[in-house]
């Protein structure tokens, strides 16, 4: 007990039968929450212990193993001398064990188990996992319509019995009618269990006695030795009947068992390939109609309270909303029954975090072993939601990284591009607040350049908010008939000022265009002021033509152009091309085009121009225009 | 009377610090008020030439103001509209005000729009019947229309259009304004005519129809008959 907590294995007592399942899980759960290793042991006690139980431990074992535990096979006279051993072998301070009322065998050690293991080793923690009793093999599901069907089919089959003892010849001697009734009450025996044989036989007896015996008609006791014999007979049947049913009980059982194994193998292979709810959903959904032939649903517990289905209901998806509450108390894997479906709880940490919904509408065939598929099921679904929420968790991550990243890049640029004018700005109103004798000319170079930043700052806070806006989709584009000269008109007038010499090329009658007339303007101000300022002193070529559906803008440059590799980048938010320095560009102008043209449905792209320079591409979807108004009183005056 | 009287209705010391200094030098008078309140009473005691009214004040829409003052007053309201107020400038326009700055605005402009709508009213008691500036003559009595002295002829339409913005010279006409005078109430939406018509004007009248030096663009808002 020295170790420190984190290195010190828990230890797991496991069984061989299924509610080891439950045991794992529970370890693994702990395991985890504690950071420690842990070890799943088996004690072998061959004077206890069958062969096919033996494999089923070794199959819980792999289990385990498959969910990070270590193994451990110890053969020992008994449970407390293998478990001592264990200890001593792996210096575990601690043991996990099941704890319920069934005698059998590992995984629930009972209250003796536990103290002798206590008495022999004081340091030793003993963690007891209670299991809930086994599932009731058929009471849950009173099958009421085989009880009728058990009644009305064995009187059928006497009364049928009764019918041919009446037709046959009368020669022949009643010893032959006393074997077919001697059938029928072992067929009934076979078909309904011994009551329903026991019964029948009491019926053939009264109406061997009534309808067949000597005295006809009348009730006596005087054949009572055939009676007795009669019984001796069906004895001796129902004997053999049980022993090849107990065989054949064991037969199945053990091929069920195969089948389990194999079952939830195929299970988590399939779960192991999903990497969302749906898939884990849509695998189990599939498994359940292959190897059950039921409709199994994964519902999950929303933080609101309700439960989500995570694949949509159709014909062969039935499912339906669990109607008890979702409380804490509600043990995982316990089964619950409401109406036709079949509900078993999946937990995560204590709390419930959804169902497996199973249809179920012929009760009475869910057995035991059934179930025991189902919580194999439950646990492996289980595990796979926990790895798509570690997959989730690890893609948030990442996520969540990179947009820091462009966040963080984003705040570089602005935090550089705003600080640059202010300080020109600040130092340039300090210094005309400070001295009193600056000459005039001084005086006017600060003022100008005080007018010149703040109209940079303008400009830039301007671009990010509409670029803001405008991806934030709170722009709507209000599209209206607009004539492309008209916009073009406005565009070069509020660039008059940078001198920009812009050749046009409009065909007569350019058709209107739907557009938003501001955000079109915008886009216009912005490539020719992309290009003013990448080929200072050149001038620029402006054309447009229409296509049957689109419109057509070129702006294209003199300048040093666009290098291939970034043709794309050009458009991203804050992207300068590397090597021009400052140019008083921030690298938002192309960022907004892009927006533009995309919220009118429209692209925009560099092109490479023939004659050198950069050209802008813009091409917009285009409708005819409405007709023009009468033009009936369109007479020159 | 000798000087007129401007009423400033803004909340933003900042801008004000910048608007009272600049219009106060240009032989104005001025009264401030920081609210909407104090604008419509200060509006009704002094009764000013001018108002300049913001649209965002902090106790009511700008809009309630100058329906307020319209009531009884037919005198200039320029209204101070921030970026992306669009629909509010032209509801602002069609309710009556004159003309309208966009945030953030140089001295010059506010200047000269203050110079346009107080002439304006002065024209109103003697209407001039004709424009004449840049090259530009319009005869509105005789109906002649002359560009550096040629005489163009312009159709019924586009001569109604050209009388429209003749008579807001050197203030802005909405979209709205316009359609309704020339095509009649209930054309408001049709745009669309608009944009043929003031292209054709264009072309009879401008030098460069791309670079319009008459009929200036208002974008979203409408136009203006430069008279600078």
């Amino acid at each position: 007990m020295t170790q420190p907590e984190h290195s010190n294995p828990l230890l797991l007592a496991l069984g061989s039968d299924a509610q080891a399942v439950r045991l794992i899980h529970a370890a693994f759960w702990a395991a985890r929450e504690k950071h420690r290793p842990w070890i799943a042991l088996h004690v072998h006690v061959p004077s206890e212990e069958a062969a096919d139980e033996q494999d089923q431990a070794r199959l819980w074992l792999e289990e385990a193993q498959s969910l990070g535990a270590a193994t451990l096979w110890i053969q020992a006279r008994t449970r407390v001398a293998g478990l001592l051993e264990a200890v001593k072998q792996t210096g575990a301070g601690e043991i996990m064990m099941g704890w319920g009322q069934d005698r059998w065998p590992w995984g629930r050690l009972g209250h003796s188990t536990a103290q002798e293991l206590l008495r022999r080793q004081p340091a030793i923690r003993i963690t007891s996992i209670p299991l809930g009793p086994e599932i009731p093999r058929h009471s849950v599901f009173p099958p009421k319509t085989e009880r009728l069907g058990a009644l009305f089919g064995s009187l059928g089959i006497l009364g049928a019995c009764a019918g041919l003892g009446a037709i046959l010849p009368p020669e022949l001697p009643l010893p032959a009618i006393f074997l077919l009734f001697l059938l029928a009450t072992a067929l009934i025996a076979q078909r309904w269990g011994l009551g329903a044989g026991a019964l029948a036989v009491a019926a053939s007896g009264l109406i061997f006695d009534l309808a067949f015996d000597s005295a006809q008609g009348s009730l006596t006791v005087g054949n009572w030795p055939m009676l007795a014999l009669f019984l001796v007979v069906l004895g001796g049947g129902q004997f053999a009947v049980a022993l090849s049913e107990r065989l054949n009980q064991q037969t199945r059982a053990s091929r069920r068992r195969a089948a389990l194994q194999a079952a939830l193998l195929l299970l988590g292979r399939n779960l192991a390939k999903g990497t969302t709810h749906r898939e884990v959903a849509e695998a189990l959904n599939h498994l359940g109609e292959r190897l059950l032939h039921r409709s199994i649903h994964l519902l999950l517990l929303q933080k609101d309270g309700h439960w989500k289905p995570l694949l949509p209901p159709g014909p062969e998806l039935e499912f339906a909303i669990p109607t008890f509450l979702p409380n804490a108390q509600r043990e995982a894997l316990e089964p619950h029954l409401d109406g036709t479906h079949a509900y078993l709880p999946l937990g995560h940490g204590g709390a419930l975090e959804g169902v497996l919904c199973i249809t179920a509408h012929h009760y009475n065939d869910l057995d035991e072993e059934a179930w025991e598929l189902l919580r194999g099921f439950a646990v492996q679904v289980a595990l796979a939601l926990e790895r798509v929420r570690w997959l989730d968790t690890a893609q948030r991550a990442k996520l969540e990284n990179e947009t820091e990243r462009m966040r963080s890049a984003l705040l570089g640029a602005i935090s550089h591009d705003l600080r640059t004018p202010l300080a020109g700005i600040q130092g340039a109103a300090s210094t005309l607040l400070l001295s009193e004798s600056i000459p005039e000319s001084t005086r006017r170079d600060l003022l100008a350049m005080i007018h010149g930043e703040s109209q940079r700052l303008t400009q830039l806070v301007t671009n990010l908010l509409d670029l803001t806006r405008l991806e934030s989709g709170a722009i709507r584009v209000q599209k209206e008939w607009h004539s492309l000269q008209e916009v073009l008109g406005s565009a070069l007038r509020r660039t008059e000022s940078q001198k920009t010499q812009v050749e046009i090329d409009l065909p007569e009658n350019l058709p209107l265009v739907a557009a938003d007339g501001a955000l079109l303007e915008q886009l216009l101000i912005n490539l020719l002021e992309n290009a003013s300022r990448h080929a200072p002193g050149c001038p620029v070529a402006l054309r447009a033509w229409t296509t049957a559906s689109t419109l057509e803008i070129k702006v294209a440059d003199q300048g040093p152009g666009i290098p291939d590799a970034y043709r794309t980048r050009v458009f991203d938010k804050f992207f300068r091309l590397p090597g021009r320095g400052q140019d008083g560009g921030v690298g938002l102008g192309l960022a907004i085009c892009d927006a533009i043209a995309k919220a009118h449905g429209g692209t925009i792209c560099a092109e490479s121009n023939p004659g050198g320079g950069a050209c802008f591409h813009v091409s917009l979807p285009r409708e005819d225009p409405p007709p023009l108004p009468p033009a009936a009183e369109e007479m020159a005056p | 009377m000798s000087q007129p009287l401007i009423l400033v209705v803004e909340d933003e010391t900042s801008l004000l610090r910048f608007l009272v200094p600049s219009i106060s030098t240009q032989g104005y008078q001025v009264l401030t008020a920081a609210t909407a309140a104090q604008g419509i009473s200060m509006a009704r005691s002094h009764n000013p030439e001018l108002v300049l009214l913001d649209l965002g004040l902090p106790d009511a829409d700008g809009l309630t103001v100058l329906s307020e003052i319209r009531s009884w007053s037919r005198r200039p309201v320029i209204i101070i509209s921030a970026r992306h107020q669009e629909r509010e400038k032209v509801r602002a326009l069609d309710l009556g005000a004159d003309d309208y700055l966009t945030k953030p605005f140089g001295a010059a402009e506010l200047l000269a729009r203050i110079r346009v709508a107080l002439r304006h009213v002065a024209q109103k008691a003697t209407p001039e019947a004709v424009f004449d500036c840049n090259g530009l003559r319009v005869d509105l009595e005789r109906r002649e229309v002359s560009v550096h002295g040629e005489n163009t002829r312009l159709t019924p339409i586009e001569y109604r259009l050209l009388e429209a913005l003749v008579r807001r010279a050197g203030r802005v006409a909405t979209q709205q304004q316009l359609l309704s005078e020339v095509w009649g109430p209930g054309s408001e939406a049709q745009n669309h005519y608009l944009r043929i018509y003031m292209a054709q004007l264009r072309k009879k009248l401008e030098a460069d129809p791309n670079r319009p030096a008459f009929f200036l663009t208002e974008p979203g808002v409408g136009y203006r008959l430069n008279s600078e």
